[in-house]
């Protein structure tokens, strides 16, 4: 019964994302869409170290960054073909996981989010320093887009199916570490450090590698993300860029994959469906989102459960009663 | 050699700042062991508070908008301590409890925006000019942060040690469940820390008035380098949020000497990773680490 509801879903939800583009006429719509895809890698990805290892992460938008920047300058300045520069930034990615991994996840307590605090400051502000490098406040333009079997995915509807093939593919990685032995150990080690550490796994070992799987995803993403506006900027990667993905976990749900999906669409998407509050917009919805917090602190994907739960304790007292 | 002597003082200014934020993180920190990441922007409202409210919506001087400013953050901060911090605590993971002072943050981000508008603005003659020592000249602010730091360092010691609020809330510090067992009020001493560290991050505000400008991200480097003095002194203790803040301020001072500026905070950085590296608790080494 639950095998076929979760079929009927998962069928219901990639037919409907590969008919979506057929309907949308307006290449802007079209463009968002893209972009949701490619925000929701990128929650994937945090939800290695946020949802499932429980250490609390702000360096997305430094790694995001450097991603973009990676491929951005590889290309227009070396004229790398784009997915040798997209490689690049993964491996990007995989280096500033363990760089910054391996000094502050071995301590426990706050030391991880001092560190991905300080990296991401540092990150922006070299971007916009560094100007021999990065081309400064003025950012790197033109660059080349993508091209798959001599088709260029400057057209949006061919990124569109590309980065959804992309995003289908991360879901399945994150799936199968999140059901492994691997993914088990990420969430015992939320649940009761001490508990772990009696097993005798290291779980510090465990902690990095989830960072970097995280990274590695989060720079694609970037990467993705420069390939598909052809150009990047250093102040999009800012405190608040990072903010918009923990809101993407903790609204749609910690630690689930469905949870990052929804998240993902509803923080992407609602600024667009919610313009008429104007300037209003952001306070408004982090107060919402401050509220719901508190009383249903595991997001939207909680909510049928919750919901379960308390049908079945009316049905108990009826029962009783 | 004078330049060296001028850094150095600029150095011990920012220093203290430094300090200071860092004194305002482990007051909270101890109290209640939350990590309040809404602070840059308590920072950012307190500043406002004076210069965009008291001085140039009521036209008060300066003397008394600081002595409103502060008791308005300590209203704010008590405020803040009930509704939203005490609430927090209570929630299943830690990770929500820090996202919780992220929101708190944002929100306040967007009401400075909109009460105030986007634009920066300036406080006429507030803390501007300079003092010539003969050897080096200095800034008449960074002359101000040092002095108004040492009190604060003397008065805080004073608090702590001498008063019998202080004493309760070294208790909390130490152990709650003992301190509750002893009569003492646990949650009062919370809220009423909050709202101490409310009215430190106020004085901060109004210190960097005359280097940044009321501004909405005139903060941002210097919580984040609080932050990391904090570390580097040894987290969670007053002793190390001093040694931590003047190390880092004077280092990245010095550095400026030798290299670029723009890179002065990617050293201060590099200092905390190594710090982080070899020695995580910190100068003073008196922080019991746990290794996992």
């Amino acid at each position: 019964m639950k095998k076929t509801r979760n079929g009927i879903v998962i069928g219901g939800s990639l037919a409907a994302s590969l008919l979506l583009p057929v309907l949308i006429q307006n290449n802007y719509n079209q463009i968002l869409l893209n972009q949701t895809i490619v925000y929701i890698m990128v929650a994937l990805g945090l939800n290695f170290t946020m949802g499932l290892s429980g250490s609390f992460d702000f360096s997305v938008a430094a790694v995001f960054g450097l991603g973009s920047y990676t491929t951005a300058l590889l290309t227009t300045r070396l004229g790398i073909n784009p997915w040798i520069g997209v490689a690049a930034a993964v491996c990007m990615g995989a280096l500033v996981g363990l760089v910054l991994g391996v000094p502050s996840l071995r301590l426990r307590g706050i030391y991880f989010v001092l560190a991905t605090l300080g990296f991401l400051e540092i990150v922006r502000q070299l971007l916009s320093n560094m100007t021999w490098l990065t081309g400064g406040t003025n950012g790197v333009a033109n660059i080349p887009p993508l091209e798959i079997f001599g088709i260029s995915l400057k057209n949006a509807k061919v990124f569109y199916y590309v980065a959804l093939a992309f995003l289908l593919v991360g879901i399945g990685i994150a799936y199968r570490i999140i059901s492994s032995k691997w993914g088990r150990t990420l969430i015992a080690v939320k649940d009761n450090e001490v508990a772990v550490d009696g097993c005798g796994i290291d779980k510090a070992s465990f902690k990095i590698k989830a960072y970097m799987i995280g990274s590695c995803f989060t720079a694609f993403a970037g990467a993705l993300n420069a390939h598909l506006f052809q150009f990047v900027h250093p102040a999009d990667f800012t405190f608040d860029f990072t903010v918009k993905f923990i809101m993407m976990l903790m609204l749609g749900g910690l630690g689930t994959i469905p949870g990052c999906i929804v998240g993902g669409m509803i923080v992407t998407l609602l600024p667009e469906a919610l313009k008429f509050l104007g300037e209003y917009y952001w306070l408004a919805f982090s107060i919402l989102m401050l509220v719901m917090m508190m009383f249903v602190p595991y997001g939207f994907v909680s909510i049928p459960g919750l919901l379960r739960k308390r049908m079945k304790r009316i049905e108990g007292r009826r029962g009783n009663g | 050699m004078q330049s060296i002597i001028q850094l150095i003082i600029n150095g011990c200014a920012s220093g203290f700042i430094y300090f200071l934020v860092a004194f305002e993180i482990t007051i909270i920190y101890n109290s209640s062991g939350l990590m309040n990441f809404s602070h840059e922007k308590f920072i950012v409202f307190g500043a406002y508070v004076f210069g965009g409210l008291f001085v140039r919506m009521m036209g008060f001087g300066h003397l008394e908008s600081v002595v409103f400013t502060l008791i308005f953050m300590a209203v704010f901060g008590a405020v803040v301590a009930i509704g939203i911090f005490n609430p927090l605590k209570n929630l299943p993971s830690n990770v929500f409890a820090i996202f919780g002072t992220v929101l708190l943050s944002r929100i306040l981000t967007e009401l400075t925006r909109i009460i105030w508008g986007a634009a920066p603005f300036g406080v006429n003659g507030f803390l501007t000019g300079y003092v010539d020592l003969g050897s080096a000249t200095i800034s008449k602010a960074n002359l101000c942060i040092i002095g108004v730091s040492l009190v604060f360092l003397w008065g805080q010691n004073l608090f702590y040690n001498r008063t019998r609020l202080g004493k309760a809330m070294r208790c909390v510090n130490q152990d709650k469940h003992a301190a509750a067992l002893m009569g003492i009020d646990v949650k009062k001493c919370n809220i009423i820390t909050v709202a101490m560290s409310a009215c430190v991050c106020a004085i901060i505000g109004m210190l960097i008035i005359p280097l940044y400008n009321v501004d909405l991200s005139m903060s941002g480097t210097i919580a984040t380098k609080g932050f990391m003095s904090c570390v580097v002194g040894g987290y969670g203790t007053i002793p190390g949020a001093i040694a931590g803040g003047l190390f880092l301020g004077v280092i990245e001072n010095l550095y400026t000497y030798f290299g670029p500026a723009i890179y002065k905070d990617a050293v201060s950085f590099l200092v905390f990773i190594g710090f982080l590296l070899i020695r995580p608790n910190g100068i003073l080494g008196k922080v019991k680490i746990t290794r996992s």
